[in-house]
């Protein structure tokens, strides 16, 4: 059954140039015109969501999500088209709305369920499980401005848990809190997929993502890109479009050694006009391109996906092979990696041009950017084309490994 | 000059806790909103409630105020009558008038933050407006009509005619002054209802 039903739905914000919120300004501005821009943050957007599903909506900053879900809440009124939705909603755009400092905690647990519509004797029968699931048993009695922060949480997000909502809509609340606390989220997050509960879930965290949810919800500046399974959104998310503003919002880390702009990938790949690096051209790197596992074009991979780097070369003097070295550097400059292909016993044989490719099936880098230090150099050792960490890419992972390489493990016991 | 008036005592206490009643009600009620913008931002629940949980605290005091003018009331040797439940009639359309006057001005004051500023003023002159502390007989009676465009004196007048003087005011004033009311409070609603709709994305 479609539990939410979204059709057309737009949404349009004023944003005037000068805020004007008293009368007083209005009064002085009177022969002033107002100048205002109008931006859509929800544009034309259409989708249903199951009964039962756990469906997440994913998109980059500023993408629309939090709006969207407002407007699934209530908060924000439609400009136009309608949302439709049966059954109760528990919107936890933040936790603890309302929670007073000055309460008691068994006073907040009231107050806090009053607001997410249960009846005093809802509350009642709730009130024990609340308190057990939080493990505050002791410290019900005290003001809320006594509890840790910690506990704090713990109160609020048992509270949400048990509101028995049909439908719970999360924004990034699972950001909060410790491991332990997490992982408690999670457990409770099975149980409701058990029962059969209808959850939508905003996050950046696409491990959380390939967790739980059924289906995604790709969105950017405000209109649908696709929706789908979660393997096929996600993929779609990183790999999908190459053009857009990931690079500059997931990768602050500027390379220090970076000699062209980062922010735009064209420029990334020198022209051999520019070529400023060693060496003396008689065999020349042309361009560099990294193919994803599909084998497209890209410069952001999933950590433990296929990489393929192709290097385009030319050949302006008679030279028949080469050796082909490739560096690995972390963006902090560290030097992860470095291979040739007379390490490996692979002569380079040269035709007029052409393309080297380098392919690893698995990579084994964790999430972060990284350089790569391209070279053609004879067997002596004779540098033809050095390119110094000139060139690019970023890794996206996968899961919660911590580090700079995954080493493929088992436990044992 | 002499105000000639039975029980002037009653008469002032009764003028002076219906306004306040007034005073603070909509005060409250016009800064419950922003007051409460956090939640408003977050969640979702019938934004009237807001309103009227701030009105309520104001309409406790009133009945606390209404026991005690009711014990000054004995003690000046003054009785009941039956037909004085018609002053309940009059607190409930006051109640709903000040909620009404309290709707507009808290979503007003979501958009105007110097509502307040305005609304204290606007309080100030009103109380001397409102034959509060003075009886309306001193004011000639030619200009009665403009000060019969106020509710509150009306309702003020009702009330101490109907529980001072034992006098019941005639139906059609009665029917008038209760309408009138009702009618600023029921297009007071209608305008918070447009007005709120998007207070989250305002306040």
């Amino acid at each position: 059954m479609v539990i939410i039903e979204v059709q057309n739905l737009f949404k349009q914000f004023i944003i005037p140039h000068e805020r004007r919120d008293s009368i007083k300004e209005h009064f002085v501005n009177i022969f002033k015109s107002r100048k205002y821009e109008s931006f859509n943050a929800i544009d034309d957007l259409s989708f249903e969501i199951n009964e039962g599903e756990f469906f997440g909506i994913i998109g980059r900053n500023g993408s629309g999500k939090s709006t969207l879900l407002k407007m699934l809440a209530g908060i924000y009124p439609a400009t136009k088209g309608s949302i439709k939705v049966r059954g109760r909603v528990a919107p936890f755009l933040e936790l603890g709305v309302g929670f007073n400092p000055e309460l008691s905690g068994k006073e907040n647990v009231y107050l806090n369920g009053a607001i997410l519509g249960l009846t005093e004797k809802q509350i009642k029968k709730r009130y024990e499980d609340i308190v057990q699931f939080a493990e505050l048993e002791r410290f019900m009695d005290q003001k809320l401005k006594n509890y840790s922060s910690g506990m704090h949480v713990r109160l609020a997000f048992s509270i949400a848990m048990q509101a028995g909502a049909d439908i719970l809509l999360l924004d990034e609340v699972l950001a909060v809190g410790d491991a332990d606390f997490q992982r408690k989220c999670f457990e409770k997050f099975r149980e409701f997929k058990k029962a059969g509960k209808t959850v939508v879930f905003v996050t950046h965290d696409l491990t959380t993502v390939r967790q739980f949810c059924d289906r995604v919800l790709y969105i950017k500046g405000g209109k649908k890109v696709n929706i789908g399974s979660v393997h096929e959104m996600i993929d779609q998310y990183i790999y999908g479009d190459r053009t857009g503003t990931i690079t500059s919002a997931q990768s602050p880390a500027v390379i220090a050694e970076v000699k062209v702009d980062q922010g735009q990938p064209q420029s990334r790949v020198p022209g051999p006009a520019q070529s400023v690096n060693d060496g003396d051209k008689e065999v020349q790197i042309t361009k560099v391109e990294y193919l994803d596992h599909k084998g497209v074009n890209n410069e952001k991979f999933v950590s433990g996906d296929s990489m393929t780097i192709r290097i385009h070369y030319k050949k302006n003097t008679n030279v028949d092979s080469v050796v082909c070295g490739i560096a690995v550097y972390k963006d902090d400059g560290y030097h992860l990696y470095g291979t040739n292909s007379l390490l490996q016993n692979k002569a380079i044989k040269l035709k007029n041009s052409g393309a080297v490719d380098f392919r690893t099936e698995k990579l084994n880098l964790l999430a972060g950017d990284y350089a790569l230090t391209i070279a053609f150099h004879g067997e002596d050792g004779k540098p033809y084309d050095w390119r110094d960490k000139e060139f690019y890419f970023t890794v996206i992972k996968n899961n919660n490994d911590d580090g700079v390489v995954s080493l493929n493990y088992q436990f044992h016991a | 000059m002499r105000w000639n008036i039975q029980h002037y005592q009653l008469y002032l206490l009764l003028g002076i806790i219906l306004w306040n009643f007034f005073a603070e009600g909509t005060m409250a009620g016009l800064s419950s909103l922003v007051a409460k913008a956090d939640i408003i931002k977050k969640i979702y629940f019938p934004r009237i409630l807001i309103v009227l949980a701030s009105t309520v605290s104001a309409l406790l005091t009133l009945l606390l105020n209404i026991v005690i003018f009711f014990v000054f009331y004995f003690l000046n040797g003054l009785g009941l009558h039956w037909w004085m439940l018609l002053f309940l009639l009059y607190l409930a359309v006051l109640y709903l008038f000040v909620v009404g006057i309290s709707l507009l001005l808290s979503v007003l004051q979501a958009r105007y933050r110097d509502i307040v500023q305005i609304w204290e003023v606007t309080l100030q002159a009103g109380f001397f407006m409102t034959p509060v502390i003075y009886p309306l007989q001193v004011i000639p009676e030619q200009y009665w009509w403009y000060l019969s465009l106020n509710p509150l004196t009306s309702i003020i007048q009702y009330s101490r005619l109907l529980l001072i003087h034992s006098q019941l005011p005639t139906l059609l004033a009665t029917v008038y002054v209760t309408t009138g009311m009702l009618m600023i409070g029921f297009i007071s609603l209608l305008a918070f209802n447009k007005l709120s709709k998007d207070i989250a994305e305002k306040i």
